[in-house]
Parts: structure tokens; sequence; C-alpha cells
């Protein structure tokens, strides 16, 4: 079914992951996840991407055993194919939470930054064929739209640079002044930066030596990791814990004072880039998605992702305010968790308890 | 008895000949008494060479004796000529530059012999990709001439030219070369079976060939690279390529390429690897420039005027301060007046062209900055944009490059620099989705291939890039190192 | 495959459409204003004072200032709008003026809406004068235009002169953070033309005290690092300029006896411009030394009145609170006025110019 020429070598995967996991986030996730560990919460970040590590692992343990290796077979090798199937649906569904939500906070972005008065629903007519432009026809697309989408905007880590002339270091002083606990609560909130992963269960059967790319894998959580722990101590020497608490996005901050001899506000220029970083994140889950939708009801990929389009677009559309970004962002968090350390633990034991049984029953 | 009705019927056919062809124009017919017999020599005048004619065909009428015009075959130092009894099939063999002799009498009752008026190009300096240094020579329409100027360069038995027909009434010749053991089958077999699949009436130019073939025919972009240097076609087929050679084109077609071919220049090759290197970087930023900044003038000036700084700000602002448009129908207009002089400029003899150019450059641009329709500073970002596309190599992809401009500044006007963005995407997604011959157009950037990098964005030195570009898949990756060549 | 074409541009065309009447800001059509001034105004209300250069022609420039009075600032606008003939935005702001009256209320509420508004810069700059701020903005009469003039006066002051460095960044992070006082420039009018008076400090968005721009170069020392400074005394034998200052400046918190012990050391080197006697090069290590005995003198002067003032502009709650582990604001805040903050200097004059 998938052919040698729809497989892209396992070197792809560090992309996959990096640019599946770095996407709106790195905006604004300083201030939520200070919220328990104050000037100490950069350690959280730390915490929370060996926890993501060792749910990787878990997953290439659970992915290698199959002969499909993505999270549908498994669900209807485990499940059977009616709870299965409705278990990739729900599946499924996340994806396209999880793009909602990317798409949905820049949206935001654009109102707030940028363009107050635009038509949202006119501003997605523009982005969404995009969106199926790359997603309807070949996974390579897909990995190529992640490529860029981590390659071109990373000269926008330069941009760290100009805010360590207002570095005040008392404000990540002392190191360690919050307890173990309060780390681990904040780094249960930076696990919404990690969230990405979760596309690996889709796009294993993709990968070329697949069961050996589990180092690009770890590498991509890794980089990703170093991204925002670079952003966030920067971010805490930057502004004190108090006036974090009062900005949004404390990322777009940071541009704010970038003055270059050519461009007085970098910021304009730094959102618009961004594009090209969400880009992979929207279209990574939404072909995820669609080709989850697709192998439980065999209907088409086309025809399946224009159905993810659709609901993203409505989605999107429907929520209005900073209260409804508020929300989703809240709820995708908390779904995040419970699929990552909950549900993809359980599954990989009632998949290793399925494989014994029929092993013995055979 | 069976001979003399068969010589009443040739005699009749004759005549009805002589009739048909007195109605064409330029048809001479010459009557020539030989051995009691009469010779008829008729031809068309404009498609015979009247050198070959005078030299080598009216002379052995007249001073040699023969019985039968097979006689007289044998003394015509001419190839390739026919003896012929039916007399309809004469008539179009003329008009491919053949002469008949009839003699009465005789049978075969036609000799048709080929001389005709072959008009070719002599081989010129390349005008298109004109280079300081290297070599001179260009291609012309001959397909033969072409080849050969090929062949000239790889003399290696491994040359394999394929050659096919295209088109269903001009059958144009076409040829499909490569180097056997080098280039992938694979690669000249899609170019062939293409070639072969072409559908159409006419293939007057390689371009025909070019569209018809490609990958992806609702792209602006070109798929396939066009060359009129020889040279570049050898040391392109040396790296595993495939050409593609059309019968009447100067252009000779090269396959697979990818999107950074197209931005370098074949001199690049005979200047130090340093300088060119840093050409090629330069010429690769213009075009982004080409292409970006009026564009980003629209877009900044209708929507993003904070980033402007203010030590800038008086010289942006008072330029517009008279100017009656918006910022974008100031630029389209002035884009649009840059695409002018170009074609004015195109369609013209060189020496009015530059004429053109000058009147429309300097009267035109100062004139229409002191009556207030266009800001000077537009006038220098538009006049940066053209120069940048026009250092772009090849002339397909400079045309694409100045096209694209347009809708681009059409988005930025709308949605500023985040409508660029989403263009740029989309761009960038079609350019990741396109193939060159089914291989990927966008190699080495993406699948990305470092070691493709050699000969990229940059050129190292020869020494340096022992492999050949993986992006084509050539069957024998390493250039063999003189030392082994004994083995 | 054509007909996804035509549906792709048709949802292009329609996005594009949609969004084409959204409001713009072309360059020419709108008034960019560079400098605003707040002053009080009788019964709490605020003056508002913009200036927006208009560009006629290329090199000529011609401010034009709109004043106007309000409950708020942005109730301000409207009546502002009211009177230009183009749209004022106030994105590309350089720099915002504040009366001494409206700093002596609390600048708090006049400030929120720079870090509110999203299109505003962070590195703008803040000053506060004497008087009013009208008087100042009609008062500069440069082919720069006003913004830029005032700026650029600021500027060259924090880069080479007394004023320690200040935007809106720096003045922001101060005012939201409990643990310190932010400070301003201090302007004024002299022979009707602004100049740069001294510093303005804060208790918290309150102004409570000046000092004029001759001592804010130990403020200045005693606050950061600085690039390009310079120091001037007078003793009873000679007068002296140490110019070219490079120095750097540490803070030292220690617990002692359940009370913090502070210690700013501040070291710089430099080299004597002006020197009233002769034979300078001999008597370096001897100049060094008075240096370092003045500047001590003058930095605890001026460290004790803060602590009178019960101010903290030089930060060192922060400090103390990155370097004590068990640090309790409330019982730092009752302290701070009388904790022990010791000043170290140490002095080298490299140089003595042209001359011996």
């Amino acid at each position: 079914m998938i052919t040698l020429k729809d497989k892209v070598s396992s070197f792809f995967v560090f992309f996959l992951i990096t640019a599946a996991q770095i996407g709106i986030g790195v905006l604004g996730f300083q201030r939520i996840i200070s919220e328990y560990a104050g000037h100490d919460a950069w350690m959280s970040i730390i915490v929370a991407a060996l926890a993501i590590s060792g749910v990787i692992w878990l997953m290439y343990r659970m992915l290698g055993h199959h002969e499909e290796g993505d999270i549908i077979g498994i669900h209807r090798f485990t499940f059977g194919k009616w709870l299965g199937g409705l278990l990739s649906v729900l599946f499924a569904a996340y994806l396209v939470l999880l793009a909602t939500v990317v798409l949905r906070t820049y949206v935001e972005i654009i109102q707030v930054w940028m363009f107050p008065h635009i038509n949202v629903w006119a501003l997605l007519l523009l982005i969404l064929p995009l969106v199926y432009y790359i997603i309807s026809v070949e996974f390579r697309t897909v990995v190529g739209v992640c490529f860029l989408g981590v390659v071109y905007p990373s000269f926008l880590l330069l941009t760290l640079f100009f805010p360590l002339k207002y570095a005040e270091p008392t404000n990540i002083m002392p190191v360690m002044d919050h307890s173990m606990i309060e780390i681990i609560q904040s780094s249960s909130l930076a696990i919404l930066e990690f969230m990405g992963v979760s596309a690996l269960l889709v796009f294993y059967p993709f990968i070329r030596d697949a069961a050996k790319s589990q180092k690009f894998a770890q590498l991509g959580n890794g980089a990703t990791m170093l991204v925002y722990l670079a952003i966030c101590i920067v971010s805490y020497l930057y502004y004190n814990q108090q006036e974090l608490t009062d900005v949004i996005w404390a990322t777009l901050g940071f541009w704010k004072i970038i003055e270059l001899p050519f461009m007085a506000r970098f910021e304009y220029f730094g959102i618009s880039t961004l594009f090209f970083s969400i880009l992979p994140n929207i279209a990574l889950f939404t072909w995820a998605s669609a080709r989850t939708l697709d192998r439980t009801f065999h209907a088409g990929h086309k025809k399946m992702a224009l159905l993810v389009i659709t609901i993203l677009f409505l989605v999107c559309v429907g929520m209005t305010d900073r209260m409804g970004v508020n929300i989703i962002n809240d709820v995708a968090g908390k779904m995040g968790l419970v699929v990552l350390f909950v549900y993809v633990p359980l599954l990989f034991l009632l998949n290793v308890v399925r494989r014994k049984v029929k092993k013995n029953g055979s | 008895m069976n001979r003399n009705m068969e010589q009443k019927k040739i005699k009749r056919d004759f005549e009805k000949l002589i009739t048909e062809l007195k109605k064409k124009d330029g048809f001479i017919h010459q009557q020539v008494k030989h051995n009691d017999s009469t010779i008829h020599v008729g031809y068309l005048k404009t498609s015979v060479d009247p050198e070959k004619l005078q030299k080598y065909v009216l002379p052995r009428i007249q001073d040699y004796v023969y019985n039968d015009l097979t006689e007289l075959e044998n003394h015509m130092p001419i190839a390739k000529t026919e003896l012929q009894n039916d007399a309809s099939k004469v008539q179009e063999k003329l008009v491919n530059g053949f002469l008949f002799i009839h003699m009465e009498g005789s049978s075969p009752a036609f000799l048709l012999i080929p001389i005709p008026l072959d008009e070719k190009r002599q081989v010129s300096v390349p005008e298109v990709e004109f280079s300081v240094v290297g070599p001179k020579e260009a291609f012309v329409e001959d397909i033969d001439t072409n080849l050969n100027l090929v062949r000239k360069r790889l003399a290696i038995p491994e040359l394999q030219i394929e050659k096919l027909q295209v088109g269903t009434v001009t059958k144009t010749a076409v040829a499909v070369v490569s180097i056997k053991g080098i280039a992938d089958e694979e690669n000249v077999n899609t170019a062939v079976q293409r070639i072969n699949d072409v559908d159409i009436d006419q293939v007057i130019d390689s371009s025909f060939v070019q569209e018809t073939i490609a990958d992806n025919k609702n792209s602006p972009f070109p798929q396939l690279l066009d060359t009129e240097r020889p040279d570049r076609i050898a040391s392109i087929l040396v790296e595993g390529k495939v050409a593609i050679f059309v019968d009447g084109s100067p252009h000779v077609l090269l396959g697979p390429t990818t999107l950074i071919e197209f931005f370098s220049a074949f001199e690049d090759y005979f200047l130090n690897w340093m300088v060119a290197s840093a050409f090629r970087l330069i010429r690769l930023i213009a075009v982004f420039f080409s292409i970006l900044i009026t564009p980003m003038y629209v877009a900044v000036l209708t929507h993003h005027f904070e980033i402007v700084p203010n030590e800038m700000m008086p010289t942006l602002v008072s330029s517009r301060e008279q100017v009656p448009f918006p910022p974008i129908m100031e630029a389209i207009i002035l884009e649009l007046a840059i695409e002018l002089l170009r074609e004015a400029g195109a369609k013209l003899p060189t020496k009015v062209g530059q004429t053109i150019g000058i009147v429309g450059g300097i009267v035109i641009g100062t004139a229409s900055v002191e009556a207030g329709l266009t800001s000077n500073v537009l006038l220098i970002v538009v006049g940066i944009a053209a120069l940048g596309s026009f250092t772009t190599p090849v002339y397909k992809m400079s045309n694409t490059i100045r096209l694209i401009r347009f809708p681009l500044i059409i988005v930025a006007h709308v949605y500023g620099l985040l409508g660029l963005t989403i263009f740029i995407a989309y761009i960038m997604v079609h350019l990741l989705r396109l193939t060159s011959l089914g291989r990927p157009f966008m190699e080495p950037i993406f699948p990305f291939r470092l070691k493709d990098f050699k000969d990229a964005l940059i050129r190292l030195p020869f020494d340096k890039q022992h492999k050949r570009p993986y992006a084509v898949r050539p069957s024998k990756v390493t250039r063999p190192p003189a030392k082994d060549e004994g083995k | 495959m054509g007909r996804n074409y035509v549906i792709f541009i048709l949802l292009v065309v329609i996005s594009m459409a949609v969004n084409y009447g959204m409001p713009k800001k072309v360059i020419d059509q709108v008034q960019i204003v560079t400098v605003a001034g707040h002053d009080l105004a009788e019964n709490d209300k605020v003056k508002t004072t913009v200036v927006a250069p208009f560009f006629a022609k290329e090199g000529e420039l011609m401010d034009l200032l709109y004043t106007s009075t309000a409950s708020s600032i942005y109730k301000n606008k409207i009546k502002l709008n009211a009177q230009s003939s183009e749209q004022l935005l106030i994105a590309k702001e350089e720099v915002i003026l504040y009366n001494q009256d409206l700093a002596s209320k609390g600048l708090e509420d006049y400030v929120s809406y720079l870090f509110r508004d999203p299109s505003m810069g962070a590195d703008l700059l803040l000053a506060v004068v004497e008087d009013s701020t009208e008087e100042v903005l009609s008062s500069v009469d440069s082919s720069k235009g006003t913004g830029i003039y005032i700026q650029e006066l600021l500027e060259h002051n924090t880069r080479h002169g007394h004023l320690p460095s200040a935007d809106l960044k720096v003045f922001g992070a101060a005012l939201k953070s409990k643990r310190r006082d932010p400070f301003l420039p201090l302007l004024a009018l002299k022979e009707g033309k602004p100049h740069l008076k001294g510093l303005a400090f804060f208790d918290d968005d309150k102004l409570v005290d000046t000092i004029p721009i001759t001592k804010a170069g130990v403020f200045r020392l005693l606050y950061e690092r600085v690039d390009d400074g310079q120091y001037n005394m007078t003793t009873s034998d000679y007068k002296i300029s140490v110019q070219n200052i490079e120095s750097s400046r540490n803070i030292d918190a220690v617990k002692k006896g359940g009370q913090p012990e502070v210690t700013i050391s501040v070291r710089f080197k430099g080299v004597v411009r002006e020197f009233s006697e002769a034979n300078a090069t001999k008597k370096l290590p001897e100049i060094e030394k008075a240096v370092e005995k003045d500047f001590r003198k003058k930095a605890k002067k001026m460290v004790k009145r803060f602590q009178e003032l019960n101010i903290d502009p030089l930060h060192i709650e922060g400090y103390v609170k990155g370097q004590v582990r068990k640090y309790n604001k409330k019982q730092f805040k009752q302290a701070y006025p009388e904790i022990p903050i010791n000043i170290q200097a140490d002095v080298s004059i490299t140089e003595s110019g042209a001359r011996n």
C-alpha cells in the first residue's frame, strides 16, 4: 500500500518531530509554564522533554511490532474493528483539535498585532487551500513543508541575541528557588508545547527503516527542547516575573526592541515569517487526521482531507475571542496530557497483552 | 507491344505532370536533345540549390553519353538518387528539393536527384547565454549540425542518440541524447516515452516539446532547462542528464533539472570557483530581491508604516506626497511600464531598441516623477527589481520571475506582509510538488542532499566534486579518477 | 484538474475581495506622531500635545502641533483627530513626555496604554518635563522634527554622557517589578530651548525626587556598566576631569546577623583630559586615590538619600533576593532604610592625554 517511493528517509524524522512540536507555542509559553515554578520554570522544560522522550520510546516499541505500524492498525488489532475504529476516529478528532489550536491562535495574533479588522473566514479561505494543496497528494510534500518550516524560520533564533541587552541576571536568581513538585507541576503545562509528537503514531509507516529512526526522533525532541529552553531563559532574563504575568506573547515582545537600519519594527516581519513555522504544524496534523480517517473508513484520502479542512474552517470561524482561544488551548493541553501519558502507555500495555494472547492462541 | 503501351502511358502521365506543375510558381522546365531522344529537366527554383545544379547535374546531362537513365544515375556524383516510373510520386519529391530528369523512351522514366537548398545558419557566437570567456559556439537550427557540435566534444562510443519523430503534420526529428552507463536508463526512458506520447500537429521549436512533456503543464516554472551552448550540453551529459534535440530549434532541452540549475550560468564553470560562487550567490539574492522588493514596498507602505525607520520616513513620505494613487496602483503602473519597455526593446531592432530603452528609462522615468505620478523611491525599487530579473541566465525563468511579481503585489496590497508570506508558501509548496522528468525539482534543498550542494548555491572546485549530482540518480555516481582509467 | 484550479482561484479571489476593504494605513495618508506630551490639567484631566511632522518636499519638514484636554489619553485621541487633516497614528512615537505635576500624581494610568497597544515600540523614550510639555514641544525648531530632535538629545547623552540608559522597556520593568523603582530623565526649558536638566526618581509610579544632570554621572556609575562616561571633581587644590570612562559595577549581598548587608563595588578606568595643574603623569596614583574617595563620598550620600526616601532605583532588592536564599519581602522592605550599603570604588587612570 505504501510504496517505497512514498517513504522518506529516516533522517527526516528529525524535522518531522521538530516541526510538529515547534509552532505557535513559542510565542507565549513562558508565561503559562511559570505559573507554578516562577523563574525556575525553565527547568520544567527539560523535565517535560525527558518525559516526552520516554513516550517516544514507548511509541517506537509499540509501532515496531506491527506490519502496518500505525495507530489505526494497532487499534484494530487490540480492540477489534468497531471499538478500534471508534478510538481511531477520536484520535483523528484530537489531531484536528491540535491543528485548530495552532491555526486559531495564529489568526488571533494576526488580529491583535496586524489587522484588527480582518475577516477571519476570508483569511482562512486563503490559508486552507494551501493546506489542502500540501496534504492532498503525497506525504513527501508534507515532509518538504516540515523541512523548510524548520530550516527557514530558524534564523529567527538569532533574534534572541537582541533582548540580551536588557538581561537582568537577578531575574532568574537564585536558581532552584522552587520545589521539585512545583517544577513538575509547571512541566505538565510545558507538555503542551511538545504535544505534536503524537503525529508520529500516524506517519511511522512512511519512514524508511522506521525502526532505526528512533534516534532521529529523540534528536528532534532534543532540538525542540533546546529551542524552547533558549527562548525561555532569554525571556526570564528579559522580563521579571511580575512583567511576565502581564504579557500574553512574550516572544513577540522581544521583537519590539529590535531595531535594524532598514527595519524599525521586527515583529511585523517576524509574525509573517512565523507562518512558515505554523504551516508544518497544521499540515502535519491535518494530514495525519485525514489519513487516520481514510484508513478507518476507506473513503479516499482526498475526500477525508477535504472533510478535515472543512471542520478546521468551521471551528476556527466559530471561535471569536480571546476566551475561546484560551479554552481550546486549555482543552488541548489537558487532552494532550491524557493522550500522551495515560492513553499511550495504556495502549502499549493492552497491546502487549493482546499480542501474548494471540500468540498463545495460535 | 507491352513496352509501347507502357511508353504511351508514361508519356501521357508526363504531359499531365508538366501541365500541373506549370501552374506552380517557380517551376522550371528545360529540354535538352540527347542521342535522338529528348531529355526533360524539371525542378522548383526555390527549393533546389543552384550551385549544385550548375556544378554537378547539368554538366553531366550534356557531357556524358548514355542510353537510359540508369546509366545516367551512375554518373551522378550525388547520393540518394532515385529511379521512378510513377509520375505522381514525382510531384511530392519536387517539393522536398528534388530535381527530376525525364528521358523520353527510357525506362524507368524518371531520375530523381536530391539537391535541396540547405538554408543553414553558420555556427555562431551564443547570444542568449553569452559569456566573455569559454567556448564561443552556439547551436543552430539544424539538428545534425547540433548533434555534431556535441559529438565533437564527446567523441565516445557510449554517447547514445535515439531519433524520434513528433508532430502529426510537421514530422519533426527529435533526438534524445544521453551517455550510456552514466545516465539513469529510467530518465532516458521517461523522456523517450513522453516524446512518443506527444500528440500535437506541429513542433516548430523545442519549446513545443518542452511544454508538452512537462511534468506539470499548469506551472509557470519551466521544468526543463534549455540552452544554446553545446559545451553546457556536453558537460551536463557527463553529469548523467538527458538532452533533447529538436530539429529547427537552436535550443536544446535538458532534464532532469532543478530549480537552482536555472540560476547557474555556464560561465560559472570558466571562472575561479570563489568568484563563480560569489556571483552565483549574488544572482540568487538578486532573484529574491527582484521578486520581493516591489511587493514589500506595497505591503509596507499600505499596511505597516511602523516598519519604516524614522530616519527613512521623510524620504519615503515626501516622495509620495504628490502621488495621487495608492501604492499598489503606482507599483503596477510602473511595473507595467517596465514590461512595456522590455517588450518594445525586444521587438525592435537592436539599435532602435537601445534608443527606446534610453527614452523610456530616462525621459519617462524622470518626467513621471516630476509630474508627481510616481514616487522616485518606487522608481528605484522597480528599476532594481527589473535589473534583478535580468540577471537570471535562463530567459524562460526570468520571464516567470517577472510574472509572479504581479500576484504578489496584489496580495501584498490586501494582506500586507502576511499575504506575501502566504503566497510565497504557495510558491514553495508548488515547487516542492514539482518534478522534472519525475525527479524532484527542489533538489538538493528538498530532498536535502548536502553532497549536491557542492554545485548548487555555490560551486566548489572541480576536483572537490568527486560525485555526480545524486538528483539525476546517475548509474555511476563517482566520477572516475584519472589514475584508475587504465585498470 | 481544471475544476480544482477554478475552485482554488475562486476561493482566493473571494478571500481577497472580502478583505479588500480592510482599513489601510497608507504611509502618506496618515499623520505619524513622533512625540507626545501629557500635562496635568484642571479637574484631574490630562492635556495631551502631539507633534506630527508633515513632509512637504524632500528635505523640508513642518511640525504640526495638536493639543487637547480630556479625562483619558484615548479620549484625547478623538479630540486630536478632530483637529487633524489625516488620521493621527501614534505607533511611531519616539519620545513621550510627562510634566512633573502629572508624574508626582502617579504615571501608571498614563503609561499603561503604551504596553497594551501592540503597535507601540518598546524602545521609545520617556521623560519628565519640569513645567509644561506643550511649551517644550513648541519650543523646538529643527529641520529634523521635534520628535527626532528630543530623541537624539536624550540618546547621545545616554551614549556618551551622564544619562543612564532608560527606555519604555526599562521603565516598564521597574514599574511592574515590586523590587525596584523607576527613574526618568528630566527635561526643562532654558532660554526657550529644551535641555536635559537631570534625573527624576519615582517611588513606584510617583515622582519623589530629582537630581541635576551633573550629579547623575555618579548614579549612572552605580546603576549600570558604562561604556563611555565622564567624571568631574573639584578639590581645594585642583580641578580634574576624567573622560572615556569604562566601568563595571557589582552588587553583592550577604546576610549578616539577620540583616542583609550590601556592597556596591564600582571599578572604572579613564583618562585625564582636564587638569588644572601640571605634571599629571606623576600625580596619577594620588589622583586615583582622590577620585575614589570623592566618588565614595558622593555615592554614599546618594544612596543614603534613596534610603531616606525609601526608593530603590538601583535594584538593590533584586540582588538581595537573588543572592540571599531566605529572603523575605516584607522584612526587607521594613529594613531597607536602615540596611548598611557599602560603596567600594576602584579607579584607574590610564592616560593623561597629550601632555605630561
